[in-house]
């Protein structure tokens, strides 16, 4: 892949953290990272890995203390609208409708009134809640919260959306209805995807690339590509070639959690 | 998404029906708690009272010097209503009241906003407020006529003292305890200080401000019925206090009726605001 292509790029990134006694832990050691344009990108890694610090880090929350990283080649000093970010839960405004919720970041932005209506009512349409825009977040199911999570990341049309475990707190069967349709919006808005998951099937589902962290301090272990053909149906998540990308990074992360203990 | 909702909730009554109509059953049987009388209890004890109140009355156990008796209050409170004594009163009251209440509401939630977001100058006023809340601010009236005279302001000041404090310690403690997520929220997508403040802060501290306004607009109906039985030529408190003066308890007992029936409104309207601002939290 050429330069020109490159979305974000993470040169020896190191990111500790103060301890109450004064000291520091350094949560996330040496991690160096490539996103290509248009692609999903999943990290997996044991509890307590890192991957929220990177994701953090990414996303402008928290400084980095050594190293570099660089959203379009240009380098991440803070939080901006260029990305988009999905938080695991309870991030919706409750005093908000699904509407209200979606258009924060444009209203915030200064869009004019009707621009962000019409904005808002595609969105709406895009994740399937056409009939429930003036509903608030807690008329809404967990699945429907973060359908209107990751279209209020979508509105501002960030260069990347950074997504952390939005999944996570979903039953079973509804986290997989919402993986099938986090890619159809993926391949509908072309957007570039770094994804946090505990899980790793989910994570082979949605991946171009799974990036498997060490035990802390995080590293880069390996970056698996997953030469899954898209668009992927649940049922290839039963396929053989599935369940040895399965397997192979379970391995690699049981691996890890042992050394971790010796 | 849709319709994985919908047709949880076609299935969710077809399996709790046979427990829920298994419980019907069970309990079919007509408890205290069935009645008339349990339903009404409330309004029936309270008639109760009232008939042995009269009754006490007529029975002349007490010198009717210091007791009037419900139908007493009815007839004078009614004669009081049309001379326009009455209303004339309460009308000079709520102008008060209504006045130092708003400037109570506006300043106090602005100061509370302040100094729950700047928790150096939150920190600074604590002390003062400490010392405020834990005072009658009652206390404070000889010094405002001190200042001010005996007219409007010092009866507008009045309120105004007791009502604000308990808002802006509310608002304060709302805005302190902010979600952290949500405030990240607003950084994740740019908003400025300002537009977090007003986009985060306002909002999400106003459960707590509602109930700040709740306890304020109680200590201000004190306040003012207080500052017109002390220093005031009108308005209900004055009107009671000169009654009791005149030896005219009649008229005494339809003015503290009438402060209650005001203060039951009063209540009742800030029940109306609180649902309107708080409209996300009711399913
Ligand atoms: N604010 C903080 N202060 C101090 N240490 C922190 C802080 N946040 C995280 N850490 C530490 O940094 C390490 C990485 O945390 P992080 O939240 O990034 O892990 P994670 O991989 O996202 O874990 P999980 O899978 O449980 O979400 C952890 O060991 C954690 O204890
Ligand atoms: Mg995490």
């Amino acid at each position: 892949m050429n330069k020109t292509s490159t979305k974000l790029q993470s040169e020896n990134v190191y990111i500790t953290y103060p301890l109450k006694n004064g000291g520091e832990v350094t949560a996330v050691e040496d991690f160096n990272l490539t996103v290509e344009e248009g692609e999903f990108v999943c990290i997996v890694g044991p509890s307590g890995c890192g991957k929220s610090t990177v994701l953090g880090a990414v996303a402008g929350f928290h400084d980095i203390s050594y190293g570099s990283l660089y959203l379009d080649g240009k380098e991440i000093t803070g939080a901006g609208r260029d990305r988009g970010v999905v938080f695991q839960d309870a991030s919706l405004f409750p005093w908000r409708t699904a509407l209200g919720n979606i258009i924060y970041g444009l209203e915030v932005a200064g869009v004019p009134k009707s621009e962000r209506q019409k904005k808002g009512d595609e969105l709406l349409e895009l994740v399937g809640l056409n009939s429930f825009g003036s509903h608030y977040p807690n008329q809404l199911s967990g699945g429907m919260q973060q359908r209107v999570n990751v279209a209020r990341a979508l509105a501002i049309e960030p260069s990347l959306m950074l997504l952390d475990e939005p999944f996570g707190a979903l039953d079973a069967q509804t986290r997989e209805f919402m993986q099938l349709e986090l890619l159809r919006i993926w391949k509908a808005t072309k957007q570039t995807i770094l994804f946090v998951t505990h899980d790793i099937a989910e994570a082979v589902y949605l991946s171009d690339h799974v990036v498997v962290m060490t035990a802390r301090p995080g590293k880069l272990l390996e970056k698996v590509k997953i030469d899954l053909p898209r668009p992927r149906p649940l049922e290839i998540k039963r396929s053989k070639e599935f369940t040895e990308y399965e397997k192979y990074i379970w391995d690699l992360i049981v691996t890890e959690k042992q050394k971790n203990v010796v | 998404m849709e319709n994985l909702k919908s047709a949880e909730q076609k299935i969710a009554p077809a399996l709790n029906n046979p427990i829920a109509s298994l419980n019907l059953k069970k309990k079919k049987k007509t408890s205290f708690y069935d009645t008339f009388l349990f339903r009404h209890i409330g309004l029936i004890t309270f008639i109760t009272v009232l008939i042995l109140w009269e009754l006490i009355y007529r029975s002349g156990i007490v010198n009717p010097v210091f007791l009037s008796s419900p139908v007493q209050i009815v007839k004078v409170g009614y004669q009081l209503t049309l001379s326009g004594v009455l209303v004339e009163n309460l009308l000079f009251t709520l102008r008060n009241f209504i006045t130092g209440f708003l400037l109570a509401a506006v300043s106090g939630v602005f100061i509370g906003l302040i100094m729950g977001w700047y928790k150096p100058i939150g920190k600074a006023f604590d002390p003062f407020l400490t010392a405020m809340l834990g005072t009658p601010r009652i206390v404070l009236l000889p010094l405002i006529t001190l200042w001010v005279g005996v007219g409007f302001a010092s009866k507008v000041l009045v309120v105004f003292l007791a009502g604000i404090f308990p808002i802006i310690l509310n608002t304060m403690i709302g805005v302190k305890n902010l979600d952290p997520n949500l405030t990240r929220v607003a950084k994740a997508f740019g908003a400025s200080p300002i537009q977090t403040f007003i986009t985060v802060a306002l909002p999400g501290a106003m459960p707590q401000i509602v109930s700040g306004l709740r306890v304020g607009i109680g200590q201000s109906l004190v306040g003012v019925i207080a500052a017109e039985m002390f220093v005031s030529t009108g308005g209900i408190g004055y009107f009671v206090a000169q009654s009791s003066a005149n030896f005219n308890v009649d008229r005494v007992f339809v003015g503290i009726v009438v402060i209650i029936i005001t203060g039951m409104l009063i209540t009742q309207s800030v029940k109306w605001i609180e649902s309107y601002l708080l409209k996300h939290r009711i399913d």
